[in-house]
């Protein structure tokens, strides 16, 4: 298969602090890969990086052999999308307006392109809000017209999942999509990525429910301590004792 | 003012009380035609204060997508207004250009501006940038009123502005207030539709968490300086407006009162739809009138009767119609069958 996405040589240093020494990660295009740790081992200092929203001390990433530069916006217009461990949303907006907001990502491709939307939107509205539907259907959220200052967070959990489907991403992270998401918004989202992964796309998916993650994932990635401790197969790594002691804890 | 507290004033339905945009729309147009045959044209006097409101109106309605939608506080607006006016007091006095080109003259100088003014404070927000704009606000006055006196004539201003002719049609002060009065309805129906697709709904998402709308793909720089500049774009028509009705323009309008005057309009009306900056411009020149016919406290009861909405009614005014409609909507329907 071809690489998709890799992180080569990655370190992240907060002042003195070391957050990641050495991360090497590949994944390639229909892979679906489980990003797996302990609380403050990396993971999500991982995906900041790679989304552009924090940059790297060290190394590069690199989407379809090129590196990727730039900030989060110039990231998503290239085929970046992630949620937010703690989802990011406007309150005042229903949700279906929210998960909307990721259509920005196809179509404000250039200052000209957003200029040429900002005025025509004021006459018509050119909204996908069809996209918005189907995709929100899709991971078994419903009652789209509710304001997302009203609702649980497993839901607005799914919004987010449901903003950054809706970009057409060709690389998705998902930070912690699951907890507090009942089963059918479990069984919808792993649908959607299963579905992607088809299409060729690349996911990473970071959750601490490891029964799930590696329920669907193609492979598994242990950080420890700012370094990959183990990568391979599903099957290899839930096999390995280190992996057990490291991960889920039992010897 | 701060984005939270903005952000919280805002109601939790899509629609605006509850009924569709062009419904909206078709009760404003009602309500215009009606302030218009019933009220303005029955006396000079009273155009006058239709003329006022429609200023207030289109100056409130520039600044809402920067700072309503954006949490973008920007408060150069008495040099976008007077932009507005210059143009067609330089253009209609001193050329022999048809008068109507200075209209978006005016609008490419403010949004000119307005770009100027987004660049310098690109790193700014909150107080920061609500500073740098009124300073950059302030320094237009002074150019106005004093150092540029050769080109803006100063303190005296300009007069002897001609009347705007169109394809022969000389608008008179009745018809430019009915001109006004549509260009207030059109700017209200396009901003609230904009703030419900796609461009708008990113404005939003910006304000509430800008590592959102960038993760989304939204680039944020292009799209701040994209509401400033077309925020300033409809104030200046506020400009333009006066200087056409009056054919004179004194430097004085257009010190810093006036923004801090419009500042309030919309969160009298309410916030959450464009048509609050309108209710707002309403609201204030019928206390201002009503105030004026008491000699002395009127002003202090303006001021008074204002404070006492803000703090009452956080929403506005739409805000208590939208909570009584939908409440007296529920009754009507029988609770609890939703």
């Amino acid at each position: 298969m071809t690489e998709l996405l890799a992180c080569r040589d990655i370190g992240k240093l907060y002042g003195g602090v070391v957050a990641l020494k050495k991360i090497d990660l590949a994944v390639d295009a229909g892979e679906i890969v489980g990003l797996v740790g302990a609380n403050g081992a990396g993971k999500s200092t991982l995906i900041d990086i790679i989304s552009g929203n924090t940059r790297q001390s060290r190394g590069a990433v690199h989407l379809r052999g090129a590196e990727v530069r730039g900030g989060p916006a110039k990231r998503a217009r290239a085929g970046i999308s992630r949620t937010f461990q703690l989802p990011q949303v406007a309150h005042d907006l229903s949700l279906r307006e929210n998960i909307a907001c990721g259509l920005a990502a196809p179509r404000f491709r250039s200052p000209y392109r957003l200029a040429a939307e900002w005025f025509h939107s004021a006459v018509h509205d050119t909204t996908d809000w069809g996209l918005v539907e189907e995709v929100s259907r899709s991971i078994g959220l419903s009652g789209l017209e509710r304001a997302a200052g009203t609702v649980s967070f497993g839901d607005l959990r799914l919004t987010e999942v449901a903003r950054a489907l809706v970009q057409q991403p060709d690389f998705i992270m998902l930070d912690e999509p699951f907890p507090g998401v009942d089963d059918d918004g479990v069984a919808g989202v792993l649908a959607a990525l299963r579905e992607l992964s088809a299409q060729g796309k690349g996911v990473l998916l970071v959750d601490h429910n490891v029964d799930i993650v590696a329920s669907i994932a193609d492979s598994l990635v242990l950080i420890a301590e700012g370094e990959v401790a183990i990568e391979g197969s599903v099957e290899d790594c839930m096999a390995s004792q280190v992996f057990r002691h490291r991960y889920i804890g039992v010897a | 003012m701060t984005s939270t507290q903005i952000a919280t004033a805002l109601p939790r339905d899509r629609r605006v009380l509850g009924v569709q945009t062009w419904t909206v729309a078709a009760v404003a147009l009602a309500a215009l035609a009606l302030a218009y045959f019933g009220f303005a044209v029955t006396s000079p006097y009273r155009l006058d204060i239709a003329m006022t409101f429609t200023m207030y109106s289109l100056l409130a309605l520039g600044m809402y997508v920067p700072l309503f939608l954006g949490g973008n506080i920007d408060l150069a607006y008495n040099a976008y207004y007077a932009a507005g006016a210059y143009s067609v007091a330089l253009v209609g006095a001193r050329t022999h250009l048809p008068l109507l080109v200075a209209v978006p003259i005016g609008a490419l100088i403010a949004a000119v501006l307005a770009l100027v003014v987004g660049l310098a404070t690109t790193h700014l927000s909150g107080f920061h940038l609500a500073l740098a704009t009124m300073l950059a606000g302030l320094a237009v006055y002074r150019w106005i009123s004093s150092t540029g006196a050769e080109i803006t004539g100063g303190a005296d201003g300009i007069g002897g502005i001609p009347r705007l002719e169109v394809l022969g049609v000389e608008f008179d002060r009745e018809l430019l207030v009915a001109v006004g009065f549509l260009a207030v309805w059109l700017v209200a129906l396009c901003l609230s539709r904009f703030r419900r697709a796609l461009p708008g709904l990113s404005v939003r998402l910006n304000r509430a968490s800008p590592a959102a709308a960038e993760a989304a793909g939204v680039p944020t720089r292009s799209m701040k300086l994209m509401s400033l500049m077309s925020g300033a774009a409809i104030a200046s028509l506020g400009g333009t407006f006066i200087a056409l009705m009056n054919q004179f323009i004194l430097a004085d309008s257009f010190s810093h009162d006036i923004v801090f005057l419009i500042l309030f309009l919309p969160m009298l009306g309410g916030i959450a739809s464009p048509w609050g900056a309108v209710i707002g411009a309403a609201l204030l020149v019928l206390l201002n009138e009503a105030s004026s016919l008491l000699e002395g406290p009127g002003p202090l009861i303006f001021g008074g009767a204002s404070l006492l909405i803000l703090i009452l009614l956080p929403g506005g005014l739409l805000g208590i119609a939208a909570t009584t409609w939908s409440t007296w909507a529920r009754r009507s329907r029988g609770s609890f069958d939703d």
